[in-house]
């Protein structure tokens, strides 16, 4: 054992320890610098595990697991055909063509290529392409069988295809305005006017999700965690609309405006003992499988239930049932017409501007009197009068299952001090409705004097295929079953006798009233000059009601009154309706009659010819750009 | 006491008897060949360890090629499997391109088209039989 003692220098090893100062400052400067260094990790693994934690968690956890939202299928919408159910509304699987510029080897041959087989504006894929550092570029959405084939030939690098589902149409502009499209707002597609609206939360179905562990190289692990909530798909919506009768009450309607230069109109469709629509068409109209390439928005409206409009004396009948069931009068009531009613300063004439002395309460109907329908509403009154447009179910929407549905406007039928406003009333003037509210009241007098809810959904079939049916409602009782029944009769005089008779159908007891409105002026007060709106309503056959229709043709600037606009596409129809529904004819007709009224009623006719030249049209541009292409192979 | 017999270039034997250690040394040479007599085995046979060793190894390395080609046979499946679904998938995206066919084919658009192109005509007088009688009898 060594021992250092005073005096006596030590050597070796010993020295180097006692007396070079050098080696502890090395010792304490790596303890120093392992201090540090253990500083530095333990902040560093501070900052990573407690105040990062939370990201890092995250990113771990999306690293070792997989979180997808599993969607559903949108619900689809069907038609009522005989015995069988025609889709409106389908979910379509298609390719969505991308670009993932950074991987695209030669930018103008691949634009070249893809301009021909996208149809697409070159510099646009130019645009787009020539980034060398982007990762994706939307090329073109909804390709065609073709077009996916052309692409997946042309096999150009950093050209890609992914699935892609949207809504489809079929038969394109068919009920387009009941049933709506699907569309974008607020970065979401959903569900744009329509039932398609209307039904958004039940057509949309929940969304699900997926939680699974995975390895490191993404493939999931079968036994590591897993959780799924699935999606829940969408409702089937069944409509009451029947696929023959729309596409026929569209087909007369768009021949009816084109053949009266009107600007546009409107056919209902009722089934009086239920209140179920089997047809709601308009014009204009649109395809819901280009809705953006519309120009006037105004055609997603459905204007069948939207726009009120003041009717007319089509309204007359609901003055004529009100006096009725009141027993203020009776089909033999007479009155005496001096052509005109002095009121508030104003001077109130028929429309025909004469007078014809002595009348019935048939008569009137007939004539169309504006004095009697006044006659009628003062014995009424002011407030049983009002009463009875509510019960009718006008100033309240009638709850069919279409959004932007309007209530209408009886603000005029407010004071009821204001005799003139009522007996404007009393004619369909002062007072706006609108086509399916006026349906729906011509329906109450067709089924005996109930009010029935307007329904357009049969039945709601849910993703487990349980059913929903809707079940008609009664909304209230209007008038008594005799009242109903002897404005019934009248409305019969109005169509054999009357001005309704172009509505008749050989063969069937047609029932009805036409309406020849003045159009309330958007600018000022009055009406527009030379303006009118068509309408014709009724009900057939009468001894057992089966539909209830509505015609309206807006502003008809050939003919002038709505006799020879709605009324004639109102008997075209309903002898269709009859036909189809294979209901057999009451009353003895001779084939002379059916001959005048197929040459009468011609719309159909008009429709064939359109469509044939249509066609014409249609193939012969294809054939031109057939020839076309072909000379630029050759070239 | 053997007797051999020699006939070409096979040879064959056969003994009369054996018995006790004779049996041991039972041997015949011909020319370079030697033949020598299978023992008779009678009573316990005996399985040493390095036997069991060697059939446990044996076992192991059967089993071992056994769960491989399981294992093979379960991916190869998989495959298959995986390849059935996805042509279930687009037999599925066929169809429903079908029914849409179909569905386009049945518009009313489609049909008044047809009807022009095949020179149909529009009934316009239609007559509804009495069918309280019959209306074919046999």
């Amino acid at each position: 054992m060594p021992a250092f003692t005073k005096g006596k220098i030590p050597t070796g090893r010993y020295c180097r320890l006692k007396n070079n100062s050098l080696p502890n400052w090395r010792i304490y400067g790596l303890v120093f610098f392992i201090l540090i260094l253990v500083t530095v990790v333990g902040l560093r693994l501070y900052s990573l595990q407690i105040l990062s934690y939370a990201s890092y968690k995250a990113l771990a956890e999306d690293q070792h697991t997989v979180f997808k939202k599993l969607v559903p299928k949108r619900g689809e919408i069907f038609l009522q055909e005989k015995n069988d159910l025609y889709p409106l509304a389908v979910n379509k699987e298609t390719k969505m063509a991308y670009a993932v510029p950074k991987e695209v080897e030669d930018v103008v041959e691949t634009a070249e290529q893809l301009s021909q087989i996208l149809h697409l504006e070159k510099n646009t894929l130019l645009e787009k392409l020539d980034k060398p550092d982007d990762g994706y570029e939307v090329l073109k959405h909804w390709l065609s069988d073709e077009e996916v084939q052309k692409i997946n030939n042309a096999k150009l690098k950093g050209i890609k295809l992914s699935d892609e589902n949207y809504r489809y149409y079929p038969s394109k502009e068919l009920a387009s305005q009941a049933v709506g499209f699907v569309g974008w707002k607020d970065n979401s597609l959903i569900g744009r006017y329509g039932v398609e609206a209307y039904f958004e939360k039940k057509l949309r179905g929940a969304e699900g999700n997926i939680f699974q562990s995975r390895d490191s190289g993404g493939r999931w692990i079968a036994v590591g965690q897993r959780d799924i909530m699935e999606a829940k798909d969408g409702d089937n919506l069944v409509l009451t609309i029947d696929h023959i009768i729309q596409y026929e009450a569209e087909k007369l309607l768009k021949s009816a405006v084109a053949r009266y230069d009107a600007e546009g109109g409107s056919i209902i469709v009722m089934e009086p003992a239920t209140g179920k629509v089997l047809s709601l068409a308009n014009y204009p109209t649109f395809d819901p499988n280009n809705y953006s390439q519309v120009e006037n928005m105004e055609v997603y409206k459905n204007a069948a239930v939207s726009d009120a409009y003041e009717s007319g004396s089509v309204f007359k009948t609901v003055t004529i049932a009100a006096g009725l069931d009141s027993n203020r009068i009776n089909p033999d009531t007479t009155y005496f017409d001096t052509g005109s009613v002095k009121e508030a300063g104003y001077t109130i004439k028929n429309s025909d501007f004469k007078a014809y002395g002595a009348q019935t309460i048939s008569q009137l109907l007939e004539k169309s009197l504006n004095t009697g329908a006044i006659f009628v509403e003062k014995l009424i009154g002011n407030k049983n009068f009002s009463d009875y447009v509510k019960r009718f179910g006008f100033g309240e929407p009638t709850g069919v299952e279409l959004v932007g549905e309007s209530a209408g406007n009886l603000e005029n039928l407010k004071n009821l001090k204001s005799d003139i406003q009522f007996f404007t009333a009393s004619f369909g003037q002062g007072i706006a409705i609108t086509p399916i509210q006026l349906a729906a009241a011509y329906n109450a007098i067709a089924n005996g004097g109930v009010l029935m809810k307007s329904q357009i959904v049969e039945k709601i079939i849910h993703s487990d295929n349980s059913e929903e049916r809707l079940v008609p409602q009664e909304v209230r009782r209007v008038i008594s079953e005799r009242a109903a029944m002897q404005t019934g009769n009248l409305l019969r005089n109005v169509v054999t006798k009357g001005h309704g008779k172009r509505a008749d159908v050989p063969g069937y007891l047609v029932v009805g009233k036409t309406g020849t409105a003045q159009v309330a002026s958007a600018s000022s007060r009055g009406y527009e000059e030379g303006k009118n709106i068509g309408s014709f309503a009724g009900f057939a056959p009468l001894n057992d009601p089966k539909f209830t229709v509505l015609v309206k043709i807006n502003n008809p600037k050939s003919v002038q009154w709505a006799e020879s606009s709605a009324a004639p596409t109102f008997g075209e129809l309903m002898k269709f309706l009859l036909e189809y529904y294979n209901i057999e004819p009451t009353e003895d007709y001779t084939q002379a009659e059916l001959d005048t009224f197929n040459q009468t009623h011609n719309l159909k006719d008009d429709f064939v010819k359109k469509d044939a030249e249509q066609i014409k049209i249609e193939n012969s541009m294809e054939s031109d750009d057939k020839s076309k292409k072909e000379k630029n192979k050759t070239q | 006491m053997s007797r051999v017999l020699i006939i070409q270039s096979s040879c064959s034997w056969s003994r009369r008897s054996f018995s006790g250690k004779k049996a041991q040394k039972n041997k015949a040479l011909v020319g370079d060949m030697v033949f020598r007599q299978k023992p008779e085995l009678h009573g316990r046979v005996g399985i040493g360890l390095v036997s069991l060793m060697f059939l446990a190894i044996a076992g192991i390395l059967a089993a071992g090629f056994f769960y491989l080609y399981q294992v093979n046979s379960i991916a190869t499946k998989g495959y298959e499997l995986k390849d059935l679904e996805n042509k279930i998938q687009e037999a599925q995206k066929d169809i429903n391109k079908l029914k849409i066919r179909e569905v386009e084919l049945k518009s009313m658009y489609n049909i008044e088209k047809a009807t022009e192109d095949l020179n149909l005509i529009t009934s316009l007088n239609i007559t509804y039989l009495d069918a309280k009688s019959p209306v074919a009898m046999k």
